[in-house]
């Protein structure tokens, strides 16, 4: 199932929706939707704040195979940004000494069983696995 | 889509979905409350790492004088996730 949205904050909705219809479809439990939603939103709005595309589209598309759910982000004209490399925050430190970021990428590492972004053509194509019985 | 409820008390409701489209004008709301805040989470139904931020930021700005209440299982986990389940005051 696709979904093509602008890359911009708003287009969260029409994925939250997605996502849903996703699930409806292909039967798969309710308990799936928030490591869904989450891990979509997190490298969605990573390419809103610091992807740099010449294109305005993102392509979103989810896809069931046997115990997996595989989700893909693909920009177009694109320039090089490779989610799976951003460092691990330190969730151990006091409260006082954490700085913003990188909490999302650890997310995504957290519920996902695979995690791989592949940069060619300056098509960027993020892929992530997620297990449907986890 | 979020819903931000103050009540009486110090106590500011969120219903719905605090995601990175609502963390900005959230936490605009929040910032011109004064503490201490109790944020009442019961109808809260999705947090991610955007909205985490703006729950971070209040604290920081409060100085701590601010508790979570009703937090729903699925936004624990993502509290104990980024390792901040024992440090926000969450009830």
């Amino acid at each position: 199932m696709l979904r093509s949205v602008a890359r911009r904050m708003e287009s969260i909705a029409p994925l939250v929706d997605l996502v849903r219809e996703f699930l409806s479809h292909e039967r798969l439990p309710e308990t799936m939707e928030y490591d869904l939603q989450l891990v979509i939103e997190e490298l969605f709005s990573n390419l809103v704040r610091h992807g740099t595309s010449g294109s305005d589209r993102v392509d979103v598309s989810l896809d069931h195979h046997g115990d997996d759910v595989v989700l893909e982000l693909r920009e177009f004209d694109a320039d090089r940004f490779d989610p799976t490399t951003v460092p691990a925050p330190d969730t151990r430190r006091p409260l006082v000494e954490r700085e913003p970021g990188g909490l999302g990428i650890h997310f995504v590492r957290i519920r996902s069983r695979a995690f791989h972004y592949d940069w060619r053509g300056r098509v960027g194509t993020t892929t992530v696995t997620l297990e449907t019985r986890r | 889509m979020l819903d931000i409820v103050i009540r009486s008390g110090g106590v500011v409701a969120l219903i719905g979905r605090l995601d990175a489209a609502e963390a900005d004008r959230t936490l605009r709301t929040l910032g011109a409350l004064p503490g201490p805040l109790v944020i009442d989470c019961t109808a809260l139904e999705y947090l991610s790492s955007a909205g985490l931020g703006v729950i971070v930021q209040t604290y920081k700005r409060l100085n701590g004088a601010q508790s979570l209440a009703g937090v729903q299982p699925h936004i624990r986990n993502v509290f104990m996730y980024a390792g901040l389940l024992d440090l926000l005051n969450i009830t």
